[in-house]
Formats: structure tokens, sequence, C-alpha cells
């Protein structure tokens, strides 16, 4: 059985930069994809907003370069109903460190029976997964194995 | 190369549209209980997977050091 794997923004930010330690953490998460050769790969529309805006701002990249990274990586958009979890996430934002595009990609990986999320981020996640699993949006039994990148 | 050569790679290479719909079967059968939409988005992955990455050339840029791990620094500022 393949388990999805869910990309973070800051992965996709470090595809589309020429800086060395970015470099290191591709390839970091291509050593993932080899270990998971079935597995598809995805992100959500939040992460897209956040590596569009970045892009926009600190490059001269064209949005179909970064599709072209996009593609390099075969990531595609992992389609969800925004609407329920914006539902439960202003429930729990008053009182949460995390933000939505965070949430977002924790729920959008919850939705399959076993998933793979990789974040740079060691911080915020572990704290946005933990809210996702109590939202009683997805079955219990669903598990989403972290993995936090250097 | 020959005719007959020609023809003999193309009997022995795969058929695309095979591969196709042997992963969107695959697909449905792992997992039947996700919306067609997101199982679109899984088959849209696995063939690119297979079929490997683009030719064209990736054009990178300069976010400065880090810029991985301070992505939200620019969305607040």
């Amino acid at each position: 059985m393949s388990s999805p794997i869910f990309l973070d923004t800051g992965l996709l930010i470090a595809h589309c930069s020429n800086n060395k330690t970015e470099a290191n953490r591709v390839l970091e998460a291509e050593k993932i994809f080899q270990k998971n050769p079935h597995s598809s790969r995805h992100t959500v529309e939040p992460c897209l907003v956040e590596l569009f805006y970045k892009v926009r701002k600190h490059t001269q990249i064209s949005p179909k370069d970064v599709k072209t990274h996009l593609n390099h990586w075969a990531v595609t958009p992992f389609p969800v109903d925004a609407s329920k979890i914006l539902e439960k996430y202003l429930l729990i934002s008053h009182k949460a460190q995390f933000d939505f595009a965070d949430f977002y990609l924790c729920c959008a990986a919850l939705h399959v029976s076993r998933s793979i999320i990789l974040t740079i981020d060691r911080n915020d996640f572990p704290l946005a997964l933990s809210y996702a699993q109590k939202s009683k949006l997805f079955p219990e039994s669903n598990v989403v194995q972290l993995i936090p990148l250097m | 190369m020959s005719h007959g050569e020609i023809e003999k790679i193309k009997a022995g290479a795969p058929d695309l549209n095979q591969i196709d719909q042997k992963i969107q079967n695959e697909v449905e059968a792992e997992f039947p209980y996700l919306t067609p939409e997101a199982r679109k988005a899984i088959v849209e992955s696995r063939l690119q997977i297979i079929n490997g990455p683009p030719t064209g050339k990736l054009i990178k840029g300069d976010f400065g050091d880090n810029a991985s791990k301070k992505v939200k620094d620019d969305l607040f500022e």
C-alpha cells in the first residue's frame, strides 16, 4: 500500500531556490521519495498561495517556472472541502499557535488512511496535526507520519 | 535503424493508455473512500512519477538564507 506524501510550502520554496542549504533539504526529500517510489505527492492550495507570494516577492521566476518545479517532483494539488476545514480552524485558532496553511495540509493528509507529511517546520506541525486529528472530520484510524527535515 | 527494428521496439514499448488505466484502477481500489477529484490528483501524480521529470530547465532563484524555514515572515511583516 502506498502512502501519499504531502509537502509543506518550505520544501517547495527549497526546490525553487539556488541556495546550498536548501539544496540539501531537497536531497533529503528526494531520499524519502526514493524510499516510497509508488507514493503520489501533493500539496494544498494555501501552500501554493504562500509559494507564489514568496516567488513573486523575491525572484524573477515566472509562475510557469514554478509549475515546472512542481512537475519535476510530480506534485499535484490535493482537493479537499475547504469550508469544513475553515469551520474547525475558526473554533480552535483562538488558542492555537499554528496557521491555517499548516492545519489545512494536516487535514488534507488525514483524508487518506495512511499518509506522510514532509515539512521543514519542526515547531508548528505537531500541534496542527494534533488539532486536525481531534477535529472529528476524519476516521480516528487514519494515520499521518510527520517527517520534519533539517 | 531499419523499419523492422523500429517496429520491434514499438511492440515492446509499454502502452501508455494501458498504464494510465492500470494506475486508475489501482487508485480506485486503494482509495475507494476518496472523492473522484482527490483520486484524480493521485493518478496524475503517479503518472508524472512514471513518466519522469520534465526535460525543461529548472529556473532557480535567490530567496535569501534559510527562506524555506521563514515562509511566514514575509506574509506577516
